[in-house]
């Protein structure tokens, strides 16, 4: 195996996984150990507030100065192939007046144009992921050093003619500051993934905006988060290769761990869906791909999660 | 995962895996790794693509097989000498067809095989349930409007406003970074108290106006 096909999950690749299909109905049930699979939008009471008479506290930071009155540039994206959606094509383009949401089907055209800071605050995208409820573009800024995750709509809302994020009538990014440098990320589902080693990671929910900070035993730099079934699964090549991971009623995480004890497992080679079943292949110390199946039943709860190795 | 299926995977099985450099019409070199069971399949893939230098299959190959147990491929792709962007095969569909990339000459790079060794399912455990800690984190996001021409921009602590009136109710939220805009260029707007509060003083005269909280993008634009 040459450099290039040596094992893709490296800390430093990031995995690309396609969005799964829509199972709204397999992620709001509650598993039979209590543990309630994520809901892919929170359907926040949004009914219109009084008018309010508060006055504001006062600001206590300034916007540099450095940027007044002068023209300041636009966040240019990078090119990605488009998302296919229902028979239509959804991307991110870079327009005069920044980027745009696109939607593209049988001759139509929808845009949506990003409501953005400047790209002297954001500073550079490095990479856009496209999903069908939500999206994201990852930004860095080298001379301040912060590195940004923006959370936008997805195919099915701009397909729709949304212009702003769902449950929100106000924004359609919402650009959340990573308090440190993760050493990989994963795009799964409705979510961002920030794994930071030493058990430590980040989930950035889409839906709420929300960034949590979590610890779990097994979890790595080398870890990839899969959306499989509706559910989410932490795979990593260590003793646990596979730490299933929901959300609680009150919204705190709870994780079920399998552990592997055949053999050292050492590297992630790839991951797959076939056959009904997510497939993780590993090395083991011995040079040996070992396979490990997930399959998920019908209810799509734990409960009938199955892992299996070979 | 009934019992003859199990029975199945209890055996060795041998992966064949193929690696083709494909120089693309569009002048980018790709790289593509095919992986299958299928040895005969495989073989004639060799044959058509390498040794009859028919570059114009390599996508009938990939659009009948990929994503298939008999054939799978990922790409990667060449730039500025670095390979990335290791993808899945609907992404490397997406890739490869909608931007409509004919493959100009395709070589053969590597051919090895992978040996698939079963391990007993017992391997495995049974589910545990881990302790999952969960720190505080202080949140900021930054969030820009548009109020007609005018785009503001600020940082914000807490959860995110759902509306007009949701971010007048909350404009404690706002911490700092604030920042006003006509089209491309900043106002130079003396303080930024005085911009906040001319953001501010905006969209709650175009509520009142409007006699509602639910004022929608279109009627602030």
């Amino acid at each position: 195996m040459d450099d290039k096909t040596k094992p893709i999950l490296s800390s430093a690749v990031v995995p690309h996984i396609q969005p799964r299909k829509l199972k709204s109905d397999l992620r709001r049930r509650e598993t039979p150990s209590g543990l309630l699979v994520f809901a892919s939008s929170l359907l926040v009471a949004a009914g219109a507030a009084a008018m309010p008479v508060t006055s504001r506290a006062p600001v206590t930071a300034v916007v540099s100065s450095s940027a007044q009155g002068q023209e300041t540039s636009q966040l240019r994206v990078p090119d990605e192939p488009p998302l296919e959606f229902e028979g239509g094509n959804f991307m991110i383009e870079n327009s005069d007046n920044g980027p745009q949401l696109v939607f593209e089907r049988d001759g139509q055209r929808r845009e949506v144009p990003l409501m953005l800071p400047p790209a002297e605050s954001l500073g550079n995208p490095t990479k856009v992921y496209y999903g069908e409820e939500y999206s994201f573009i990852l930004t860095r800024n080298d001379e301040t050093g912060k590195s940004y995750a923006i959370i936008t709509m997805g195919a099915a809302d701009v397909a729709a003619g949304r212009e702003t994020l769902p449950n929100n009538d106000l924004i359609n990014a919402d650009c959340v500051l990573l308090p440190s440098e993760p050493i990989s990320h994963s795009f799964a589902g409705d979510k961002m993934f920030f794994f930071y080693g030493e058990n430590m990671f980040r989930i950035l929910e889409a839906d709420t905006g929300r960034l949590r900070r979590l610890t779990v035993q097994g979890v790595s730099g080398l870890s990839v988060a899969v959306d499989y079934e509706g559910l989410y699964f932490l795979i990593q090549p260590n003793q646990t290769p596979v730490i299933f991971l929901g959300r609680k009623t009150d919204g705190s995480y709870e994780a079920q761990a399998f552990d592997y004890n055949a053999s050292e497992l050492t590297g992630l080679v790839r991951y797959e869906e076939t056959e009904g079943r997510l497939s993780a292949f590993f090395l083991n110390s011995g040079g040996q791909t070992i396979e490990i199946g997930i399959t998920v039943g019908e209810e799509g709860n734990l409960g009938t999660v199955r892992i299996e190795g070979r | 995962m009934n019992g003859t299926r199990s029975q199945e995977r209890t055996q060795d099985r041998e992966m064949q895996i193929r690696t083709f450099s494909v120089q693309g019409a569009d002048g980018r070199l790709y790289e593509f790794t095919v992986r299958s069971e299928d040895a005969q399949l495989l073989a004639r893939m060799d044959r058509e693509l390498n040794v009859n230098n028919r570059a114009d299959l390599l996508f009938d190959y990939v659009q009948s097989y990929a994503g298939t147990r008999r054939l799978q491929a990922r790409v990667q792709e060449a730039e500025g000498g670095q390979w990335s962007a290791v993808t899945d095969t609907d992404y490397m569909r997406n890739r490869m067809f909608q931007r409509d990339i004919s493959p100009a000459s395709v070589t053969e790079v590597s051919a090895e095989a992978e040996v698939i060794t079963p391990s007993r399912t017992s391997a495995v455990a049974a589910a545990r349930p881990v302790r999952v800690e969960e720190g505080a984190e202080a949140e900021r996001h930054t969030y820009a409007i548009r109020i007609g021409n005018e785009r503001y921009v600020f940082d914000f602590e807490g959860e995110r406003p759902r509306d007009w009136a949701d971010l007048v109710a909350r404009q404690d939220g706002i911490v700092g970074g604030f920042g006003h805009y006509v089209g491309n260029s900043y106002v130079g707007v003396v303080g930024t108290e005085a911009a906040l509060d001319q953001m501010f003083q905006k969209i709650r005269e175009i509520m009142v106006a409007r006699g509602s909280g639910g004022v929608s993008i279109e009627q602030l634009s």
